[in-house]
């Protein structure tokens, strides 16, 4: 049986870490805060760069004369871009994004596919490391503030691999954000761009002819890879929120069980030290009985 | 239009808008040359390239940015400028472009070492060297 002195000392503890989990969790709220901020800042740049998009696209410009647009003739191996964080205790955050890798990495394996991993974050490089998987390029130390330049650099290597035909498709999987409590895994195509995407909904040609200098093909072939940077900088913030939501709920959860823990210690503390009392009272009483 | 002799001027990059004002005059560094733009305009649309943009305030005075790639549309006496980076001149700070400068050099010196290929993408040090050579270009000139 817990003496009273063990007791008090778990309960010490278990309060110690409350007050780690509880800082945790304001921190995560703050962080939270501020991806959302940036993931508003984003909106006016990307909603510009796609309707310009399907400005140009309005001209009918053959797709196959694009590289990002088109398909290769064959299918031969897939590139899987991974987002996670660089950092754990945040619930399932990083091992849903793993699971969905590592399936989607099988299933390209059964149809005969070779795969390439593009892996950001820490915890991703390290655990796919861990199982011995070869990671084509990884980018770490930029899950809790994601940088557009970090983006672009990402989107330089991705588009590189696709125009040299070393890959003829790229996914992207991360945690999409829907609310600070929830994340959805959303694992979506990047390369080639789905033409749909540009050539949504028969755009009316605008009202207005622009002078287009250069020509309208060389500005769209030009702005396309801002397409590609834009999808993967908005997964990364996604993500870096998706993150910051995961831990503050994985924290808070945390904390409850804690205040549980110390609820159970304090009890069986009281009894504790209620029953050493009445064993006191019952020696005297015995010992007094004896001299009587 | 109440004002016809000025334009509305809006630079927007990923990090939210930078910059909105009215002009009597703007000039951004097109792909092909420098691009000036006066009230009434004809539309346009251009690619433009890293360098520096200025905006001149209708009191005649000059505001002066560091830009990044991305395109100039000028429709109805506005200037949507639209790029992956700006940066006002008065606010660029010298020592951390200077930092930067001499960070991405020292990254871009590793190139031919096999040991640093993984570690390091050397396609962001050369843009970070770019952007960091635009930025101390446009400051020297405050």
């Amino acid at each position: 049986m817990a003496t009273l002195q063990d007791i008090r000392r778990r309960i010490a503890s278990t309060e110690n870490t409350r007050k780690i989990t509880k800082a945790m969790e304001l921190v995560s709220a703050a962080k939270l805060r501020r991806a959302q901020t940036r993931m508003e800042s984003l909106r006016p740049y990307a909603g510009a760069m796609v309707e310009m998009m399907r400005d140009l696209a309005t001209f009918a410009v053959e797709k196959n004369s694009f590289a990002l647009l088109r398909e290769h003739d064959s299918a031969k191996a897939e590139a899987l871009l991974v987002i996670t964080g660089d950092r754990g205790l945040a619930g399932a955050f990083n091992a849903n994004v793993l699971r969905a890798c590592l399936v989607a990495g099988h299933e390209l394996e059964g149809k005969g596919l070779d795969r390439k991993l593009l892996v950001v974050g820490k915890k991703g490089i390290g655990t796919l490391r861990f199982r011995g998987l070869a990671i084509e390029q990884s980018w770490s130390g930029k899950s809790d503030r994601p940088t557009y330049a970090d983006a672009e650099a990402i989107a330089h290597h991705v588009i590189d691999l696709y125009t040299t035909e070393q890959v003829d498709r790229v996914r992207l999987i991360y945690n999409h954000f829907k609310s600070s409590v929830e994340q959805t895994l959303m694992s979506v195509q990047i390369l080639p761009i789905e033409p749909q995407e540009i050539y949504a909904g028969e755009r009316e040609r605008p009202l207005v002819t622009y002078l287009y200098e250069p020509d309208e093909a060389e500005i769209l072939a030009s702005l396309l890879p801002r397409y590609v940077e834009i999808a993967i900088f908005r997964a990364l913030l996604e993500s870096s929120a998706s993150e910051q939501g995961a831990r503050m709920t994985a924290m808070r959860n945390a904390s409850e069980s804690a205040d549980d823990m110390i609820e159970d210690f304090t009890l069986s503390m009281n009894r504790a030290r209620q029953a050493s009392i009445t064993q006191e009272i019952l020696e005297v009483v015995a010992g007094a009985e004896a001299l009587g | 239009m109440s004002d016809e002799h000025s334009l509305q001027v809006e630079i927007v990059t990923p990090d939210g808008s930078v910059y909105t004002g009215a002009s009597s005059m703007v000039i951004v560094p097109g792909v092909e040359g420098e691009l000036g733009f006066l009230p009434r305009h004809e539309p346009l649309v251009s690619l433009v390239a890293i360098g520096e943009a200025r905006v001149q305030l209708p009191d005649g005075t000059w505001e002066r940015f560091a830009t990044g790639i991305g395109y100039v549309q000028v429709l109805f006496d506005k200037v949507l400028l639209v790029v992956d980076q700006a940066e006002q001149a008065g606010s660029i700070d010298v020592a951390r472009a200077t930092a930067a400068r001499k960070r991405a050099e020292d990254r871009l010196a590793l190139r031919g070492d096999p040991g640093a290929q993984a570690e390091v993408d050397f396609y962001k040090a050369e843009q970070a060297l770019r952007r960091a050579e635009n930025r101390l270009k446009v400051a020297a000139r405050t």
